[in-house]
């Protein structure tokens, strides 16, 4: 390769090149490849820039280096951050007219705004109304600070999810998911743990669902019925009077820790709606009256159908905000301060049961499983931590919002302060239009979610299981039936919600939220040789804060 | 008398991995074999003998290999190396995690230079720049500048960033040195040159690496980039003829709009002439710049005894 470099012999030179043209062109296959004229080295006086300076210039430059190795060779390959965006990339056809490339992976970037408000809308479940009974559990100063506390507990450690993939060398991690990045660090076991308890949140998920659809078909029934029949039901609930009635439900057993069933007590002046009570009972009928409506949802093939309809909860969402703005307006704040001691209408500000409101909170801010997947797809990934807390803060003013004012505006001097019920919608009679009107949105919006979850969990068993998420109709079904007699069954002997949503919350938030994030970056930091004690420290302490929320529900 | 004259080194040196043999394999338009990739530290350590400005060798060497081979080789073989040095260049990764260690060989480098070539020149390349944000390039850049000036004392260093995926790398290594003595002479002959052949631009390369060294042109031309083209493309077009172990001599290339011709020129340079008024036949073309080249070998060999080979920095 150095003879360039001795004095050249021009005579001999030409001679030998002409007889080896016919080797020229079978030896140099690249001197067939297709060549591209840019239009500014076309002498004319009115050019059209087509190419920009600098993707001329780098073309140039690729198309040198790559003489410079072997085909094969990846050392003078350009790496993907010189050039330029997949959307300004052209195909040249030989015929002259040039097309956009759409790869696979061109899929629409959403900007920041889009991808915050996924968040929120995902995070925003049907823990919202058990946000005030929660504040109840905890004492309302103590409720507010566990609040914000939990907020920043689990953004930290969704944050932590989020990174997870990123830290992991040699790997293409692009497609991963947080149980990939488990089976990566536990092998099997990381994996299957991960996913038993995303399970466990969903199928609790589906569950509550079940409890809270008979709850509101119950009442929607009961509203339209007594609407249409006239009949007054203001003298068989225990509430306030007036107008803007609240009802406390259990008024004997709400400081009884056995939840039992609820017992309509007939008034004495029989309505005659006897057999329409037997035949429309929220935990003796209506749960079996759902299976007939969401059974055959379950079944779908494809759950994109369903999917079309999360603008519903949204709406159910922002009109819960104004429902709570409205009775708050109405009712007037009802505040007093009893730090450690209760009274008969109020509650201390700080109590014992606060892991209740812990254990809720967790599946409140819960999106751990999903949003490595959410946020895929911002468009300004560096961003990705800003959004984050920005959603984060957008769901905890929201929780903060209604369970404040539900729970300040709780009409304590007839009523205490312990009547708010797990779902505070209970709270209000069914003749109260406002809120009938919550329920219908309710109602119609968990009827469009339910068989989302129902796909999800269908698509992450069967995977598991079988490697595909339709192995078979029967395979399916069998699922679908176990989910749903579980949802009835809870729907008919433990109603209570809020035991549900603390349960479950605590459970899948000790293996998703606090155990397997904190360990995964310990294991990384370790691989990488970069851990230290402030952190081991920091991360076994959440790692036990788990542990502990998870034993506070069965001790308190 | 060239080619008695001793050969100067041009030390190319830095950590393995800092991309020193791809830095090389563009200038220069070498093929990287992939053998010499696979066996990880650059194993041609002794003369690459890649000959440039006619009598310049570049040597590339490893600094701080893990290979106990290449460790010993270069304490024992120390001031054979750095001896008859005439420009150190020594290539900093900008990602390297281990700075006080590349520091450490950097520092050592120069004390070698100094026992054993004290007038060379020592020039700083932070490379890899595309890998650092386009905002903290500057900010990155003038810290390390700062280390390294510091660093250096009593001997003084250029810094560079460099990169190859944008024109630094081609701007910098010969650019800012003076390959010929005399550049603004040369300049204005080349001025006279192209006035007299009617031409609208005319382009002096290194011989090697087809840097520009020199160029008029008598309006504004377009393309800021096309020196780094013209560069890249006949460099592609060396490699192709290399394959078949032919040299290249010269080019023309001609359409209703120009003619452009690319010929040897002195002993280190090769020309471009561009002319835009196609009704000039080649012919004349080619007489005219065989008779330039008499006259600017003269001006190369004017310099004398310091051989054309004295670079000084601009």
């Amino acid at each position: 390769m150095e003879d360039d470099w001795k004095p050249l012999l021009s005579s001999t030179g030409t001679g030998d090149g002409c007889k080896d043209k016919g080797v020229i062109d079978s030896l140099d296959s690249k001197s067939k490849r297709p060549f591209h004229v840019e239009p500014r080295n076309i002498v004319e006086d009115d050019v059209q820039e087509r190419v920009s300076a600098e993707a001329a210039v780098m073309s140039s430059r690729v198309s040198y280096y790559s003489r410079l190795t072997g085909s094969s060779d990846r050392l003078l390959v350009p790496p993907d951050h010189v050039i330029p965006a997949p959307e300004e990339i052209y195909v040249y056809s030989p015929l002259g007219s040039a097309f956009k490339v759409h790869g696979g992976d061109g899929s629409a970037k959403n900007p920041s705004i889009v991808t915050i408000f996924a968040i929120w809308n995902t995070m925003m479940g049907t823990s919202i109304l058990s946000i005030p009974w929660g504040i109840k559990q905890a004492g309302f100063t103590f409720g507010i600070l566990i609040l914000v506390s939990v907020g920043l507990l689990t953004l930290y450690c969704c944050y932590r999810v989020l990174k997870s993939p990123k830290s992991i060398p040699y790997v293409d991690t692009s497609d991963w998911e947080f149980p990939d990045v488990c089976k990566y660090y536990f092998g099997a076991l990381g994996q299957w743990s991960s996913l038993i308890f995303s399970l466990v949140s969903l199928i609790g998920a589906m569950v509550i669902y079940w409890v809270l659809m008979s709850n509101f078909l119950f009442n929607t029934g009961k509203f339209v019925y007594n609407y249409a029949h006239n009949v007054s039901m203001a003298d068989n609930e225990y509430g306030t009077n007036g107008t803007d009635r609240v009802v406390c439900p259990f008024p004997d057993t709400h400081r009884n820790r056995n939840d039992t069933m609820y017992v309509f007590h007939l008034g004495d002046n029989g309505t005659g709606t006897e057999v329409f009570d037997r035949w429309w009972s929220k935990t003796s009928t209506i749960p079996f009256y759902l299976i007939i409506l969401l059974l055959p949802l379950l079944n779908f093939r494809s759950a994109s159908f369903f999917a079309r309809f999360t603008f519903l909860g949204t709406i159910s969402v922002i009109y819960l905000i104004f429902l709570v703005t409205l009775k708050a307006f109405q009712l007037g704040f009802h505040l007093e301060f009893h730090w450690f001691h209760s009274t008969e209408f109020f509650v201390p500000e700080f109590r014992l049961f606060f892991p209740q409101l812990t254990g809720v909170l967790t599946l409140a801010f819960f999106i751990h499983n999903c949003i490595i997947t959410l946020m895929k797809n911002n468009r300004d990934q560096k961003k990705n931590v800003r959004d984050l807390s920005l959603a984060y803060l957008l769901v905890g003013l929201t929780y903060l919002y209604v369970g404040v004012l539900i729970y300040a505006a709780f009409p304590s001097p007839p009523l205490s302060k312990d009547c708010i019920e797990p779902n505070f919608l209970d709270n209000f009679p069914s003749s109260d239009i406002w809120v009938f009107v919550a329920r219908t949105c309710l109602f119609f919006q968990m009827t469009t979610v339910y068989p989302l979850l129902g796909y999800l969990v269908r698509v992450q068993v069967m995977g598991q299981m079988f490697g595909k998420p339709y192995p078979g109709f029967f395979h399916v079904l069998l699922l679908n039936v176990i989910i749903v007699a579980a949802g009835v069954l809870v729907a008919r002997f433990y109603p209570n919600i809020g035991s549900i949503i603390r349960y479950s919350g605590a459970t899948c938030g000790l293996a998703l939220v606090f155990f397997l994030p904190s360990a995964v970056h310990m294991v990384s930091l370790r691989r990488a040789g970069e851990l230290r004690w402030p952190s081991i420290l920091f991360h076994s302490l959440l790692i036990l804060l788990g542990v502990a929320n998870l034993l506070g529900q069965f001790l308190m | 008398m060239s080619s008695t004259a001793m050969k100067k080194k041009v030390l190319l040196m830095g950590k393995s991995g800092s991309g020193k043999t791809s830095m090389r394999s563009i200038i220069f338009a070498n093929y990287i074999a992939r053998d010499t990739r696979r066996l990880g530290a650059t194993i041609d350590v002794e003369h690459s003998h890649v000959r440039f400005l006619g009598n310049l060798v570049l040597n590339l060497w490893d600094c701080g290999g893990q290979d106990t081979f290449m460790e010993n080789y270069f304490t024992s073989q120390r001031d054979n190396i750095f001896r008859n040095v005439e420009v150190l260049i020594y290539v900093f990764d900008v990602e390297s995690r281990e700075l006080e260690k590349d520091m450490h060989y950097y520092q050592s480098c120069l004390e070698a230079i100094l026992q054993n070539s004290p007038d060379a020149k020592v020039f700083c390349l932070v490379h890899k720049m595309d890998l650092v944000q386009e905002d903290q390039r500057d900010l990155i850049f003038k810290e390390r500048e700062e280390d390294l000036k510091r660093l250096s004392r009593p001997l003084s260093c250029t810094c560079f960033r460099t990169s190859i995926w944008d024109e630094t790398l081609y701007k910098v290594p010969c650019m800012s040195l003076q390959l010929i003595p005399n550049v603004q002479q040369l300049e204005s002959n080349l001025r006279n040159f192209a006035q007299i052949i009617e031409a609208d631009e005319v382009l002096l390369f290194e011989r090697a690496t087809f840097l520009v060294i020199s160029h008029y042109q008598c309006k504004e031309q377009r393309d800021a980039h096309r020196f780094e083209k013209i560069s890249n493309i006949i460099k592609q077009f060396k490699l192709s003829c290399s394959k078949l172990a032919a040299s290249f001599q010269s080019m023309e290339v001609r359409n209703s709009n120009f003619a452009a011709f690319i010929d040897v020129f002195t002993s280190n340079t090769y020309v471009m002439v561009i002319m835009s008024d196609p009704s000039i036949p080649s012919a004349a073309t080619l007489i005219n710049i065989r008779n330039a080249r008499k006259h600017f070998e003269k001006l190369e060999r004017v310099d004398g005894p310091k051989n054309s080979l004295h670079m000084r920095m601009r």
